[in-house]
């Protein structure tokens, strides 16, 4: 019981600063309905755990808390793959500008020259 | 015909100087690319009268490279020849390697010490490139004796036509691919390899290899 009043806590202060933050215009609508929907879900998981056995019977996983995990797991590799993405390309534009560089640097000498 | 070598260097002073020096007997033009050294490479380099171009930050052999290559294009290259700065290969057999593609019999010449002669290779060393030879006929159904030697020439069109987008040490299997890629005919020369303890130092390893690997999967997946 004193878990679900922590975790509860947590989840309406993420809320609170999620909000916040879409007030002073840090992050845009989208951002702030699928974080917004996370944190539901995540309060009613909290809140009602046995919604989570419900689904997985529908969806035929042995147990709610398993299920959950799944999800998490997906969730997870999903997000790091859209990071490793974003590295790549972001290394790619770092490459790009300091060959740029060299190349632009060296152009100024021969014309001094 | 406009011979250009590019040499790519990282922290070698201590041996660029005689590479640019035994390099430009053999060329019109020496380039360097200096590649976010944090020694003396790029005075040395200036010095022994090469054109330095400088990268900010390391960045990778490959990058090196492909900042080189696109500095001799720009200078009018016919042909470009790319040559290590760490003295294991001799800039005598540059002529060697310029024939072939001077002579339009190839478009790409690529230096092999298997068909030549490698001077003190450690067993590893050894092994480690005959796996990668290996792993490069698989993967590009090229049958070469050498996959991974810095010492290559390009014809004018070869250089431009080539995408190298490894920035690492995967350039060099990126390299054979491309060839592979662009049907371009090319010709195996063998050359002297000669390892010191401080070329050694700065050479591949198995943890490299790994890397080499894995930046080829990301290059895959992720271009």
């Amino acid at each position: 019981m004193i878990i679900k009043i922590i975790l509860l806590s947590f989840i309406a202060f993420a809320v609170f600063r999620l909000l916040r933050r879409y007030y002073e215009r840090n992050i845009t609508l989208r951002w702030l309905v699928m974080w917004f929907l996370f944190w539901f879900v995540s309060a009613l998981v909290v809140a009602v755990p046995e919604v989570t056995s419900q689904f997985a019977e529908i969806v035929g996983v042995g147990r709610g808390a398993d299920l959950a995990v799944y999800f998490a797991v997906l969730a997870l590799y999903y997000l790091l793959f859209r990071v490793m993405v974003k590295i790549e390309r972001v290394e790619k534009d770092i490459s790009k500008i300091v060959e740029e560089l060299a190349i632009r640097e060296n152009q100024e000498l021969r014309i001094k020259k | 015909m406009k011979t250009f070598v590019v040499i790519p260097a990282y922290n070698e002073y201590q041996t660029v100087g005689r590479a640019i020096q035994e390099a430009k007997k053999f060329a019109d033009e020496v380039i360097v690319v200096d590649d976010g050294s944090t020694d003396a490479t790029n005075a040395r380099g200036q010095e022994a009268g090469a054109v330095v171009l400088r990268h900010l930050l390391n960045l990778g052999q490959g990058a090196a490279l492909r900042t080189g290559i696109r500095a001799a294009l720009d200078r009018g290259a016919d042909i470009v020849v790319t040559f290590d700065a760490d003295l294991q290969q001799d800039a005598a057999e540059i002529p060697n390697l310029v024939a072939p593609v001077a002579a339009g019999l190839a478009e790409v010449a690529l230096g092999s010490r298997f068909l030549g002669v490698a001077v003190r290779m450690p067993a590893s060393r050894r092994l480690l490139l005959k796996l990668a030879i290996i792993f490069t006929r698989v993967t590009t159904g090229l049958n070469l004796t050498d996959t991974h030697n810095g010492f290559r020439v390009f014809s004018r069109r070869a250089a431009e036509s080539i995408r190298i987008s490894q920035n690492g040490f995967a350039h060099a299997s990126e390299i054979i691919t491309e060839i592979s890629r662009l049907k371009l005919k090319f010709t195996e020369v063998p050359v002297k390899v000669c390892y010191s303890q401080y070329s050694l130092s700065k050479g591949q390893s198995g943890r490299g290899a790994a890397k080499i690997i894995l930046d080829l999967l990301k290059g895959d997946i992720f271009q």
